[in-house]
Parts: structure tokens; C-alpha cells; sequence
């Protein structure tokens, strides 16, 4: 039997439906305008409703490319909002040294860490600022947790900054509770010493140490830790005192260079 | 023509041209509110039942277009899910459902029927289609669907057969 006849005897129910339900549409298409527009406007539904759901077929399959392009998107946000948070902390860092700066009578120059010193010979930071052309070699470098250092090296808009923990470094100091005179230096480790300071002295953990002023590159006041540990030996002239150094050395975005020019 | 469709020839027009003439005169006496049984519906099922799916339709499909034409309705929209509920109600006799489930059955159908006819019907009218479904459809299906049991205790042993 030919193809043909055989599908339509197998299905010739079925065809006898569908050759009644398009019989009665075109009569109601020939016979009733209302009717055929809203039979337009349902089939234009079932045809936008249809195009959709294909649409979103092929869009499964674009997932992937999708995911991976929405997980940048993802990162370049996630780091734009870092970004901005740290330009928060900033912002909340330099409000507190400007308001630290009108306390005392100097003029800060604010200045970005952009590196450690290349020259291996100082232990130190690379800053950067536009007006770093104005300050001096060793004009002392703070935070407004602390003392970081001095400026020993500028070039251009560059300077390089000797902090606490380079083993040159001497800075004059005054333990706040007694105003007794010391030498900080670098322990060798994570900390500094307070040197020069008498057996006889009465030093305790907790003192707070600050700059003596007695230098002509340090101002006096300026913080630069606290003593936590107070060795006396016998036959040894001066104490062995630990300093936690105030200042984050590992931590530090922005600082202040001191500049002698009054405001 | 073999036996078996002319008597389905001759019952279809006998049974069909009745319900039609009924579906016309008695109907509008026995209305309930907006409510009203669908006698030329009763008739297909009950027919469709006996002589299966394709004559179902075929009866369907023909007694839905005068249908339409008597009550100056768009020409097609009873033909239309008279024809479908005809070919349903034909299919289920292979199953040779009695009983109350053969009712279910019917009533699925003549549920089928009304809601395709105020589908289309909802086009005409200012009236949204949900509200036309629990006004009418709900209603009608209730309605016809008692007027089939009715039918069919009446015209049981005329249709009854193999099928």
C-alpha cells in the first residue's frame, strides 16, 4: 500500500478532527470579524509565548559563556567596591591626621606608599606625592598612629622614607610617664629598643614613648610606641627596654611628611 | 454504506434533528438564571459513544454547524468543540467505561465543549474569560451534564450496541 494511504488510513480519525477544527475556524474567520481578531490576537500570543520559550532554549545554551561573562563582570565589581572601601578608609584616615595636624602647629604634607625603598642600604618606603618636591631630606615621616620615619632620599615626585625598623636609625625619645630620655633603635626583629636609659630609672611595660624633640629632625610628641618589656641586668649601665612600635609597618597606604614652612 | 453507518446515519438525524429542535424550543423553558443545558451536546456524546470517534466527530461537527445556523451564532463556533467533544466521547467507548466513571467521562467532555465554545465566545463579548468560565462554563456543565443522564436513561437501549 503507498505510504501515503497508509498514514491517512492509520490516522484517518485523528485527520477527520483536524480537517472539522480547521473546517469551523475558517467558517468563524469567514463569518464573524470579531472573532477572527481575537483568534489573530490568541494565535499571535501562542506564537511571541512560543518564541519566547525557544528563545530560552537557546539561551540555556549560552549559559556557560554567560556565567563566565558575568563572573568578570562580578570580579571587576567586587574589585571597583574594594576599591572603594579603601578609598573609605582613606578618606576616615586622612580626616583623622588633618584633624591631627591642626592640634599641632605643623604643616603635613600627605604622601602615598607606593613601594619599599629600592635602595637595598635603607630599609625603608617608596612615596610618592605631587609637592614632594617641597620637603627636605630628613624631614620626619607619621602616620597618625605614630612616627614611621624620615625622608632621606627625594627625587622628583618620589622620596624614599628610613622607617623605625632600619638598622641606622637613631631617634631621640621621652617616656611620656616620667619624661626620661632615651634612644630608640631597631631590635633587630619586629620591635625597637629603647636604649640609653638608666638602670636606675624606673621604666614599667605599658609607658608610652614618644619623640623628645630634642632632635632637629624629629618633633617632640610624636608617638612612637609602647614599652613592653624592661630588662635590668647587673653590671650593665643601661636597661634593655622593648618597644611595640605604634605604627603598622605592614599596613601603611598613606603617610605625612613633615615640612618646616609654618602654614 | 455498510449497516453500521447508515444506522448511524439514521440515528444521528433522527436523535440530532430532535435535540436541535428541542435545543431551540424546550430549552429556554427550562433555563435556569443564565444557565442552560446543551441538548445537541447530550446527543453527540451519547451518539459518539455508540459509533465511535470518527462518526462522533462527524456528528458533532455537522449538528454544531446547524446549530449555529438556527440560533444565528458565528458559523463554527459549535461546530468547532462539538466536533472535539464527538471525537472524545468516541475514543472513551474503546475503553467501555460504565457506570458513574463513564459520567466522570462525560462530564470532562461536556466541560471541554463549554470551555472551548466561551473561549471563543469571549471575543464577541465585553465580559473577561474568567468570569464567563464561573458564570457559564461552570454552570452549563452542571447543567447539561444532568440533562445527559436524563437523556440516557431514556435512549439506553436505542443506542446501546458493540461499540
Amino acid at each position: 500500500m503507498n505510504p501515503f494511504l497508509q498514514f491517512v488510513s492509520h490516522f484517518r480519525q485523528a485527520l477527520l478532527l483536524w480537517l472539522y477544527i480547521v473546517l469551523s475556524f475558517l467558517l468563524l474567520l469567514s463569518s464573524e470579524s470579531m472573532v477572527a481578531e481575537g483568534l489573530r490576537s490568541t494565535g499571535l500570543a501562542l506564537v511571541g509565548a512560543l518564541d519566547e520559550v525557544s528563545s530560552s532554549v537557546g539561551n540555556y545554551f549560552n549559559l556557560e559563556e554567560t556565567n563566565r561573562r558575568l563572573r568578570k563582570e562580578n570580579t571587576r565589581l567586587a574589585y571597583e567596591n574594594f576599591q572603594l572601601q579603601d578609598a573609605l578608609l582613606e578618606n576616615v584616615r586622612l580626616r583623622k591626621i588633618l584633624q591631627f595636624s591642626y592640634s599641632v602647629d605643623y604643616d603635613l604634607l600627605p604622601a602615598k606608599v607606593v613601594g619599599f625603598s629600592p635602595q637595598t642600604q635603607v630599609t625603608g618606603l617608596l612615596l610618592s606625592s605631587d609637592q614632594i618636591r617641597s620637603i627636605k631630606k630628613n624631614s620626619a615621616v607619621m602616620t597618625a598612629d605614630g612616627l614611621v620615619g624620615k625622608v632621606v632620599k627625594i627625587s622628583g615626585r618620589y622620596a624614599i622614607a628610613q622607617i623605625l625598623f632600619d638598622p641606622n636609625i637613631r631617634v631621640s625619645a621621652r617616656v611620656q610617664r616620667n619624661r626620661e630620655l632615651g634612644l630608640i633603635k631597631w631590635d633587630g626583629a619586629k620591635g625597637l629598643l629603647l636604649d640609653q636609659v638608666a638602670n636606675t630609672v624606673n621604666i614599667e611595660v605599658g609607658d608610652v614613648v614618644y619623640t623628645s624633640g630634642m632632635s632637629r629632625i624629629y618633633p617632640a610628641n610624636i608617638k612612637i610606641g609602647v614599652v613592653s618589656e624592661v630588662k635590668k641586668q647587673e653590671n650593665v649601665l643601661f636597661q634593655n627596654i622593648r618597644v611595640i612600635p605604634s605604627v603598622n609597618f605592614d599596613a601603611l597606604d598613606e603617610v605625612l611628611i613633615y615640612r618646616e614652612s609654618a602654614r | 454504506m455498510n449497516q453500521e453507518l447508515r444506522y448511524a446515519l439514521i440515528m444521528a438525524t433522527l436523535y440530532g434533528m430532535g435535540a436541535i429542535i428541542l435545543q431551540s424550543l424546550l430549552v429556554p423553558f427550562i433555563e435556569i438564571s443564565v444557565s442552560r443545558p446543551d441538548l445537541v451536546l447530550v446527543m453527540v456524546l451519547l451518539l459518539a459513544r455508540r459509533f465511535g470517534s470518527a462518526p462522533g466527530s462527524t456528528i458533532g461537527f455537522v449538528l454544531g454547524i446547524i446549530q449555529d445556523a438556527v440560533t444565528a451564532m458565528p458559523i463554527g463556533m459549535s461546530a468547532l468543540p462539538k466536533a472535539i467533544a464527538g471525537y472524545g466521547a468516541g475514543k472513551m467507548s474503546l475503553f467501555k467505561f460504565e457506570g458513574p466513571f463513564a459520567y466522570l467521562w462525560y462530564i470532562l467532555f461536556i466541560f471541554v465543549h463549554e470551555f472551548i465554545y466561551y473561549w471563543l465566545m469571549h471575543f464577541k463579548l465585553d465580559a473577561g474569560f474568567s468570569f464567563l468560565v464561573y458564570s457559564r462554563v461552570f454552570p452549563n456543565t452542571i447543567y447539561t451534564s444532568v440533562m445527559l443522564w436524563i437523556v440516557h436513561f431514556f435512549t439506553a437501549r436505542s443506542l446501546a450496541g458493540d461499540a
